[in-house]
């Protein structure tokens, strides 16, 4: 799939093929998708814990469960959860930038070099940020929902569906031995769809004009219609929800599950 | 008649049927049925729709806010109720779903999950 229709086709997917199983080197790729995305100083913050849905004890599944989360996780077949390991940048000492500058992507163009990340990086700005939770919680959420956001289009690119969902933090760290360091954030449920692709269609968004701007504030970004209509081509912007059968598919997945009009 | 047409009355179910047209195009016709199953859970635990959901709320100086533990009660009494229905297992569920949508409709959030999850041998 080209990359901008794996953007448009990306929706979060809440009715999964509950007894059709993700192959194995699918579940890597995604995670190969995770581990590749950019970040600070180049510490990698994100941890997945993967979980075969069919492998937990019913009564850890039933732990794991939130009141809004609870059918999705019963759905789908595989659970990665995901986390921030919050002693990342302790423990690199700035070592990750360093290894920047060894293999050629911070270099003294630049004003880097190993003296400047010992001496100012490290003692005056990553140091520093380790001892203030606001900071470094924020640091790591960013830099974790882009990895997150990676596995996620990834999971498109290979044919499943997949979204982001709450579960039990504490349940989750008793049950899969989670370090108390790792910074609980989402699970990604992934499997195959039970909706169809379009799963009603791409879901609403505040106008473009609101969102982004030029120059300043208050002066919107002028969208061109002519590149509008090009990713429309290229599939990238698609016919938003709701499509017109959207709630007779809604009804037939409920009534083929047994769950609540 | 006059018992029915109160019950049809009460407040919450008439939002419920109201948002279920809405969000649904549920023909009338079925509202029958769902009101039978309504009627049934009523008289299996002892109370009306609207005191059924007043229960699952409660008043905090924030606003009214869910009653967890009693949502968790009557989401106990919905399976509970289901399970005792005679019939089969389909007949079973659409019992527990229709109940579950009253609730659901009035602004209690409760997920059942899959109710034809094969049972691990």
């Amino acid at each position: 799939m080209e990359f901008k229709e794996v953007i448009g086709r990306r929706r979060s997917i809440r009715y999964f093929v509950p007894y059709r199983p993700v192959e194995r080197e699918k579940i890597q790729t995604i995670l190969e998708a995770a581990r590749l995305a950019s970040c600070a100083v180049n510490a990698t913050f994100l941890r997945a814990i993967v979980v075969q849905r069919d492998d937990l004890a019913p009564e850890v599944l039933e732990g794991l469960k939130t009141p809004v989360s609870a059918l999705n996780l019963e759905l789908a077949p595989v659970h990665m959860y995901f986390y921030g390991d919050l002693r990342t940048l302790q423990e690199s000492r700035g070592n990750t930038l360093k290894e920047l500058i060894e293999v050629g992507a911070l270099n003294p163009s630049h004003g880097w070099s190993h003296a400047f990340v010992d001496e100012v990086v490290w003692k005056q700005v990553i140091e520093p940020l380790t001892r203030d939770p606001l900071k470094l919680v924020g640091a790591v959420a960013v830099d974790c929902g882009v990895a997150i956001c990676q596995a996620l289009l990834a999971a498109f690119d290979a044919g499943l569906g997949a979204c982001l969902s709450a579960f039990e933090p504490q349940r989750a760290q008793a049950a899969f031995g989670v370090p108390a360091h790792w910074m609980p954030l989402y699970a990604m449920l992934v499997g195959y769809p039970a909706e169809s692709w379009e799963a009603g269609g791409q879901r609403p968004r505040p106008p473009f004009g609101e969102l982004y701007f030029e120059g300043r504030y208050g002066n919107p970004w002028r969208r061109d219609p002519h590149v509008v209509a090009r990713l429309t081509a290229a599939k990238m912007l698609q016919d938003p929800a709701p499509l017109p059968w959207r709630q007779e598919e809604v009804k037939t997945l409920a009534r083929a599950f047994g769950l609540p009009e | 008649m006059a018992a029915a047409d109160a019950f049809r009355q009460q407040t919450t179910v008439h939002t419920w049927l109201a948002s279920l047209q809405r969000q649904t195009q549920l023909a009338p016709p079925a509202h029958q049925e769902h009101l039978h199953i309504l009627a049934a859970f009523c008289a299996y635990v002892g109370q009306s729709p609207d005191a059924i959901i007043a229960a699952c709320f409660r008043d905090t100086p924030e606003g009214k806010t869910l009653h967890s533990r009693n949502r968790q009660h009557y989401a106990a009494q919905i399976d509970a109720f289901q399970r005792q229905v005679a019939g089969d297992l389909r007949q079973q569920v659409q019992y527990g779903r229709v109940v579950r949508s009253f609730l659901i409709h009035n602004g209690v959030m409760l997920q059942a999950g899959w109710q034809y999850r094969p049972q691990r041998e």
